[in-house]
């Protein structure tokens, strides 16, 4: 049976795209992940890459003409199965765009939800992922039983695109977008420590509220260190790579240190930022837990980073296994706890926070929410007293640092409310 | 006389844990006795009452007359009346005559009469087959009392174990069916003296692992373990988790567990049928751990069949080390 080629939805408002060129010809060779063919849509340009290896037949022909997403737009033959011209050439050779708009409609309502119910047959955490990483299903060849998708065949990241649910690095600032849409971006910052990947469960949760773009601090995540980091330098960092990005104006959400790099940027002339939420913020006060920076930037192997994360929560269950598995990966490296270190060793010398954010907090006019857990035992959640009338203060009780994680639900909500509030 | 200080730790058989369980509880608290048909001279059936007869007199190690349903209802009335009874059934099998007392009466109590009283009854069973006793005598019917709100179902598998939850079931308010696996009587391990409990509805990680959750319990898990060796050869890493209780179950270790191996292999010597495995894996794909898995959930349970004498066919009739093994495989290798 020959593995069609159909046109992916890679992008969630997508409805069609069209074919730019193909980079082989009809009855050529392709291999399996090799570039197959360009595609443009209302938004962006993508190179699509080649489903399964074998012979290229049916190729629909580059017109300029709008194609439904999930439309079968060609197929690949494996070496020595018999071509037979008529196997679905009714939609598979280029009819006229009406035609396929009329004979796609069917095949539409089936693949408008596009990893959900397509009949690809995938388990649960390649769906997942899938889903996460904004990749379409159909795009892949599983090596399961029975051709099944696993999460082992899902890539990292969308390598061809340039946009939405790719990963860049340039100016040695990683950042993702961990989700497309139209409308104002959210930009999360994540707190000392921690990268993007923590935001993940709290987006995959949240319900859609626009784009949303993460960023792994300086000498966090996929970032290079910075040298004689203040919470300013990083802000102007972030900002250039919302330049970079496009992104002139957006929802800024912070965790800790994100918090007070999120409020740094907010107060900045050149970005203009229509609401701030921020989690268990720093910049709010001097008091910081020392015993936990050192305890956390020493600790050598998972049982000793379980202990010392477990303080970041009320309840230790709630510290998912993998979030300690996450965290261990990056320090692998050479050089990463040293980068954290010297940052530390900036930011709060003396585990004193040397750093305050509350006049420019309270100087700006925008939607402000502040998130403390009651039992957060890294900054005190008294931080969050006295910054006026205007901005909203929401403290939970049996939560500790991570309101993000441990009262997900809550924080997604209030995420959801200050976005809208700002209109 | 000099008296040689262990460095090791004291070693018990599964069988003289339980006993030594029974004795420590006997000594603390006079409310605790024994029933149970050939206990008391004859030592129970597979020995486990031994001679406490003579430490503690008939009065507290009771024999019954072959009545088990008589005997049941007996041993709810003394729980319900201030009593901490300990019940045991020759082979779990027979506890089906006593089906009455146990879930129609020892279950429902507390809730029928609003909490007034309760029934602090521990029942003992012998379970499970390979001693070539046959369908009536070989059953695995865990699952059949796991199934009965109000009571408590502990599988111990090894000696510590035994007797720590033997003791938990003593002190515990509500009515408690430990089944015990008959070739585990003789298993030898690490049991400390004196008193301790092990909690109810605990279960435990027995191997840590990273490509797959095997859940097990009672004589299984010492199987997955033998198999979790032999997968480690061929680089596959299990998880093994001994269930221990099977009502209450510890969901959250089983969550946990396989969300981080992304793969989940029940095996259970009960019937494959709405069997324990059936139940853990429809928490599983209920619960959050679904988004992780990565390989269709194995069940690989107890053959559909009454359990035959013949000692090949009785074999092949329950999960051997090579069909963990293999099913294992199948899932981690995703041919399945």
């Amino acid at each position: 049976m020959p593995t069609e080629i159909i046109l992916p939805r890679v992008d969630m408002d997508m409805t069609s795209g069209k074919i730019a060129r193909w980079y082989a010809q009809e009855g050529a060779r392709v291999e399996k992940g090799a570039l197959l063919f360009d595609l443009e849509t209302s938004k962006a340009a993508m190179e699509i890459e080649a489903p399964a290896s074998g012979i290229l037949r049916d190729a629909a022909p580059v017109t300029g003409d709008e194609i439904p997403v999930g439309q079968v737009i060609g197929w690949i033959y494996a070496p020595g199965e018999a071509y037979g011209a008529t196997v679905k050439s009714a939609t598979a050779v280029s009819p006229p765009a009406s035609a396929v708009a009329a004979s796609a409609a069917a095949e539409l309502r089936v693949n408008v939800s596009a990893n959900a119910g397509t009949g690809v047959a995938a388990t649960p955490l390649a769906r997942r992922r899938a889903r996460q990483r904004g990749i379409e299903l159909a795009t892949l060849t599983g090596t399961g039983a029975r051709g099944r998708i696993q999460a082992g065949d899902v890539p990292a990241q969308t390598v061809p695109s340039a946009v939405a649910g790719a990963a860049t690095s340039s100016g040695n600032i990683h950042r993702v977008w961990l989700r497309k849409g139209a409308g104002t971006p959210s930009v999360l910052l994540h707190g000392f420590g921690s990268e993007l990947d923590s935001w993940r469960p709290l987006v995959t949760g949240a319900p859609a509220t626009g784009p949303v773009l993460a960023i792994d601090l300086p000498a966090h995540g996929k970032s290079a260190p910075m040298a004689s980091a203040t919470v300013d330098a990083i802000a102007q960092a972030v900002a250039g790579v919302l330049a970079e990005e496009g992104v002139t104006a957006a929802h800024l959400a912070g965790h800790s240190l994100g918090g007070a790099v999120a409020t740094a940027l907010a107060a900045r002339a050149d970005f203009s930022a229509r609401s701030l939420i921020l989690l268990a913020s720093g910049g709010l006060g001097p008091e910081i837990n020392g015993a936990f920076i050192d305890g956390f930037l020493r600790a050598k192997d998972a049982d000793a980073l379980a202990s010392w994360l477990s303080m970041t929560v009320a309840d230790p269950h709630s510290l998912p296994r993998d979030f300690i598995s996450v965290s261990l990966r990056p320090r692998q490296r050479d050089g990463y706890i040293e980068g954290l270190r010297q940052l530390a060793d900036a930011l709060f010398p003396r585990h004193t926070q040397a750093f305050s954010i509350r006049d420019r907090l309270s100087a700006l006019t925008i939607p402000r929410r502040l998130v403390f857990g009651a039992a957060d035992w890294i900054i005190p959640a008294t931080h969050a007293s006295g910054l006026g009338g205007s901005v909203g203060v929401h403290i939970f009780p049996g939560v500790g640092h991570m309101p993000h994680v441990e009262a997900q639900a809550d924080v997604a909500r209030l995420w959801l409310e200050v976005i809208r509030s700002a209109g | 006389m000099a008296v040689a200080v262990a460095d090791t730790p004291r070693e018990l058989t599964y069988a003289q844990a339980i006993q030594e369980a029974m004795a420590i509880a006997m000594e603390r608290d006079d409310r605790v006795f024994l029933m149970g048909e050939d206990i008391g001279v004859y030592g129970g059936a597979f020995q486990v009452t031994g001679d406490l007869v003579n430490r503690f007199g008939e009065d507290r190690v009771m024999d019954t007359p072959i009545s088990e349903l008589g005997g049941a209802g007996v041993a709810v009335g003394a729980a319900m009346t201030g009593m901490r009874p300990i019940f045991e059934f020759q082979f779990s099998d027979f506890a089906a005559l006593a089906m009455e007392q146990i879930v129609n009466q020892a279950a429902k109590m507390r809730y029928m009469l609003g909490g007034a009283v309760s029934v602090p009854l521990v029942m003992r069973l012998p379970a499970g087959s390979g001693t070539g006793a046959a369908a009536q005598h070989s059953q695995s019917m865990e699952a059949w009392f796991a199934h009965v709100p109000g009571l408590k179902v502990l599988q111990p598998s090894t000696p510590y174990d035994a007797k720590g939850l033997l003791l938990a079931a003593i002190e515990d308010p509500d009515p408690v069916l430990i089944f015990e696996h008959k070739l585990l009587y003789k298993m030898k391990g690490a049991v400390p003296e004196g008193y301790y409990t092990v909690p109810i509805g605990s279960a435990a990680i027995r191997r840590p692992g990273t490509d797959v959750t095997v859940v097990a319990s009672s004589i299984m898990v010492h199987r997955a373990l033998d198999a979790a060796a032999l997968l480690a050869g061929e680089g596959i890493e299990a998880e093994v988790i001994d269930l221990r209780s099977l009502r209450p179950l510890d969901t959250r270790t089983l969550i946990d567990s396989v969300k981080r191996t992304t793969r989940l292999v029940c095996v259970y010597e009960g019937v494959k049928t709405l069997g324990i495995g059936a139940e853990i894996s429809a928490l599983i794909a209920e619960s959050e751990a679904f988004d992780y898995l990565d390989a269709p959930i194995v069940r690989l349970g107890g053959a559909e069949c009454p359990l035959p004498y013949n000692p090949q066919l009785e074999k092949a009739a329950v999960p051997q080390v090579d069909d963990i093994v293999a099913a294992v495989r199948a899932c981690v290798r995703a041919r399945i």
